[in-house]
């Protein structure tokens, strides 16, 4: 709907007002003959009258009808699904940023609804790597999260684009993933939730571990709040400060620790961005730093090394992006060791020893090459046999992943057809159990090894390649490191003042930036760059929705009438 | 307005052969042409009358003269002659048309005229506003007067129209008058009191003017009634049709009212050349070569 149309509504007026004043003759004309046309005049008076009378309603007809198309109205349920409106809601990882106490993602859905509600037909779909569709019911309910992927809005925009929508609101929180790429041109609205706001970034500057502390260097560009999280094996401090500009941390330290790890997060924090790091002190040697960003380690490059690994055998690292803050010779240290349907060969089994000896932890998953068998039996476990499954789901009908961050539902898009059966032994922790008993997942403790029992073939499992196999990994790592923790002292001072911080005890198993041993392992939270759109405001966005021509379309008839009428005119003048 | 444009060499010549001449006399229906081609004075005394201006001197009757000192003119009948009552409707009313109906009516009228007093009628000349005043032109030396008055007729306020007819009345025996009007009065032709006069017949050439009959060529103009003045305005596009028509109508009952009255009805449109309608007009009357 064009609203604007609607202001030439007085204009109406003007055939009355043609009607009324006329054009005044300025001419006379004697006229001999005048009592014969007075008479004549007398007799057909009331056929003028009504002739006239006609002719002003047809004017003011023509304009009325005119204004309706030029409005685009329409209502009612459309008949061609292609004039519907995409309603796109980028559901990348950042949008789970907060602005003010409510997150950005929830703002998106927000506007969904508004946008819903004008436009009345519309299909809602969420965009983060691919574009999902969305049940209408779940949108009103806000029954939708954004997911742990980072947005490519270029390839959801090839998907919609192909779909045939008139009109396409893509909302956005702004950062460049959740618009980039997107063709701007006619019937494409984008819309930035964030409302152009130049969100507050803070960073960690640099960690310092000194006798008996640590010390952390946060900075921001703005007023934030961060919560951090520091543990240790014996310790779990938990603290929350305001700040703005710099600030600086400090955690009493005890020395007994064998390693550390730091989280921290506030909505200032891009929470697109985890980043782990493990050091061993008996090694001096970092044990791991583990990058699992969603939004930096897109969902099929993920895939792509995955396949390569398949292809090849070879573990793989991901290390997509180093920590601007990492020091030094740490940057080439961090490793965590895939094996994918492995490969047996000289190779591998160096590989793999090197691993075990190093401590380095170990994701194998099944496979039907030979590797996994012959790690399995050089781990000491027993391969009963293969065996099939309908759903994966359906054996787990009560599934339960106890320390693990992720809920049960997102597991219900995976399929299984096939895994491994391995024999129960002392050395196996399952962690993930079928309802049959049967491990589909479990860790080897002693080695620091976990084990999928199917794999990333479509043929067996879709499960490493699945969504949830991000956040799975991230889990796992930390995982690698629960140990049992005590309570200690905490002190953090903001430049200039100190204060006490209480820690509690509570663990804490939610991704993070962990550091292990003595060594700095912290990783910078990336600040991103912040909205560049320019926002649309709630008028505008109610404007926008509104002169969507969804629906039956009533302007089009309107202007069939338009034309029917200036005929009808054109006749009544003759 | 000169004498050439009523004398026209064309009209003359085409117009030779023809005669005017009464339709009836004394009542009675007469489908030939003069009872007597005789040009000149006639021999039956009927009466005297007062000498007007342009009486035959040589009529006057000097003995009454000499009794009374009046001068008295001594009316014969002459039964081969008319008198010829040309009546010019000069209302404002005929001051319209391209063509302009005055105009054409007084031509019209120069044209009968000449040809009356060629076959030595009497031929007076008349106005509904009785201006000029004109003698009758007995004998072609004193036709110069009557081109003279001709050249002096224009639109004028009219007064009632042809009441001067009744002064006729008894005066003539053979009195015919022929109209020229466009038949457009406030007060309608006494079309029945003129055929109630006696010794008197008359025609009706109607003047049209071809722009009264189409009214869809004034669009964006006020139409004023040239005799009161009034004015309305219309959309002359959409009433031409039903105007047309009226008009037609009109016409058709001009004509039947002026038959019926035992008038002579000429249809005189001022596009037609002056010569076709003094045909039409003569032939009519039943003249023949």
């Amino acid at each position: 709907m064009n609203w604007t149309a609607f202001y030439f509504l007085p204009f109406l007026i003007l055939p009355i007002l043609i009607h009324l004043i006329g054009k005044k003759p300025e001419k006379e004309i004697k006229f001999p003959p005048f009592e014969l046309l007075k008479r004549v005049y007398r007799e057909y008076k009331w056929y003028l009258k009504v002739r006239n009378l006609l002719l002003l309603l047809v004017r003011m007809s023509i304009l009325l009808l005119f204004i309706i198309s030029a409005s685009k109205l329409s209502c009612g349920i459309s008949p061609e699904k292609k004039e519907g409106v995409g309603i796109v809601i980028d559901s990348s990882y950042s949008t789970m940023t907060f602005d003010g106490n409510e997150r950005i993602f929830k703002k998106e859905v927000e506007i969904a609804k508004e946008i819903l509600m004008k436009t009345k037909d519309a299909k809602v779909f969420k965009c983060s790597d691919t574009l999902t569709s969305v049940f209408i019911d779940d949108l009103l309910n806000e029954k939708i999260e954004p997911e742990f992927k980072s947005g490519n809005a270029r390839r959801c925009y090839e998907a919609i684009s192909r779909m045939g929508f008139s009109e396409i609101f893509w909302i956005t929180d702004g950062r460049k993933e959740g618009y980039e790429g997107l063709s701007f041109k006619e019937g494409m609205k984008i819309i930035d939730a964030s409302q152009g706001k130049k969100f507050v970034n803070a960073w960690i500057d640099g960690v310092e571990i000194k006798e008996g502390t640590v010390a952390i260097h946060l900075k921001s560009n703005g007023k934030t709040a961060v919560e951090w999280e520091i543990k240790s094996n014996i310790s779990n401090l938990k603290g929350k400060t305001e700040f703005a500009g710099e600030a600086l941390i400090n955690v009493l330290f005890h020395s007994d620790s064998d390693w550390l790890a730091i989280k921290i997060k506030g909505d200032a924090l891009d929470a697109d961005n985890y980043y782990f790091a493990g050091r061993s002190k008996s090694l001096k040697k970092s044990l791991g730093i583990f990058n699992f960003s969603p939004s930096e380690v897109p969902h099929l490059d993920e895939a792509y090394y995955l396949k390569k690994a398949l292809a090849t055998g070879e573990g793989f690292r991901i290390k997509e992006k180093v920590p601007s803050t990492m020091k030094g010779d740490l940057k080439d240290e961090y490793t965590f060791s895939f094996l994918l349907n492995p490969l047996w060969n000289s190779y591998v089994k160096e590989l793999v020893n090197f691993f075990l000896n190093m401590k380095i932890p170990i994701f194998i998953s099944a496979g039907e090459n030979p590797g996994f068998k012959e790690i399995c039996e050089l781990l000491g476990i027993k391969i009963r046999g293969i065996k099939e499954v309908e759903s994966f789901r359906k054996l787990l009908p009560n599934f339960e992943i106890p320390f693990f961050s992720l809920y049960g539902e997102v597991f219900d898009e995976i399929y299984v057809k096939k895994l491994y059966l391995v024999e129960p032994s002392k050395e196996v922790e399952p962690v993930i159990l079928l309802s049959s008993g049967e491990p589909i997942l479990f860790k080897i403790p002693a080695k620091n090894v976990y084990i999928l029992t199917t794999t990333a073939d479509l043929d067996w499992s879709q499960f490493p390649i699945a969504r949830i196999f991000t956040p799975l990994m991230i889990d796992i790592v930390l995982h690698s490191l629960k140990d049992d923790v005590k309570e200690i002292k905490g002190v953090f001072s903001e430049k200039g003042g100190k204060t006490i911080v209480k820690a509690d005890m509570e663990f804490s198993a939610v991704p993070g930036v962990y550091e292990k041993d003595e060594k700095i392992i912290v990783a910078n939270l990336n600040p991103t760059e912040e909205s560049l759109l320019t926002p649309m405001s709630s008028v505008k966005l109610e404007t926008e929705a509104s002169k969507r021509y969804t629906g039956f379309q009533v302007w089009k008839y309107t202007l069939l009438f338009t034309g029917i009428f200036l005929l009808l005119e054109s006749m009544l003048l003759k | 307005m000169s004498e050439e444009l009523y004398l026209q060499e064309e009209i003359l010549s085409k117009a030779k052969g023809l005669y005017i001449e009464a339709r009836k006399i004394k009542g009675e229906l007469l489908t030939g042409h003069h009872k007597s081609k005789i040009k000149g004075k006639g021999t039956d005394f009927v009466e005297l009358r007062e000498y007007t201006n342009g009486d035959d001197i040589r009529n006057i009757d000097w003995k009454f003269y000499g009794r009374s000192e009046k001068l008295m003119v001594k009316v014969k009948e002459d039964k081969g002659r008319i008198d010829l009552l040309l009546c010019i409707d000069d209302s404002y009313s005929m001051d319209f048309g391209k063509n302009n109906k005055l105009e054409y009516a007084v031509r019209l009228a120069g044209t009968i005229g000449y040809l009356g007093v060629s076959q030595s009628d009497r031929v007076i000349l008349k106005t509904f506003s009785g201006f000029p005043e004109v003698p009758p032109s007995p004998s072609k030396e004193a036709f110069f007067h009557f081109f003279l008055a001709l050249a002096m007729i224009k639109p004028r306020c009219s007064t009632k129209p042809l009441k001067f007819l009744r002064d006729f009345e008894g005066m003539s025996k053979n009195l015919k008058a022929v109209i020229f009007t466009d038949m457009l009065y406030e007060e309608k032709i006494d079309l029945e009191g003129i055929a109630s006069i006696e010794g008197v017949e008359f025609d009706i050439i109607h003047i049209i003017a071809e722009e009264e009959r189409e009214i869809a060529q004034y669009e964006g103009a006020y139409f004023v009634d040239p005799e009161s003045k009034e004015k309305i305005l219309i959309e002359p596009s959409l009433l031409s049709k039903y105007y047309a028509k009226a008009f037609s109508d009109w016409e058709k009952n001009v004509e039947k009212a002026v038959t019926e009255n035992g008038g002579l009805y000429i249809k005189a449109l001022t596009s037609t050349p002056i010569y076709e309608t003094v045909i039409n007009y003569l032939t009519k009357l039943g003249a023949k070569r």
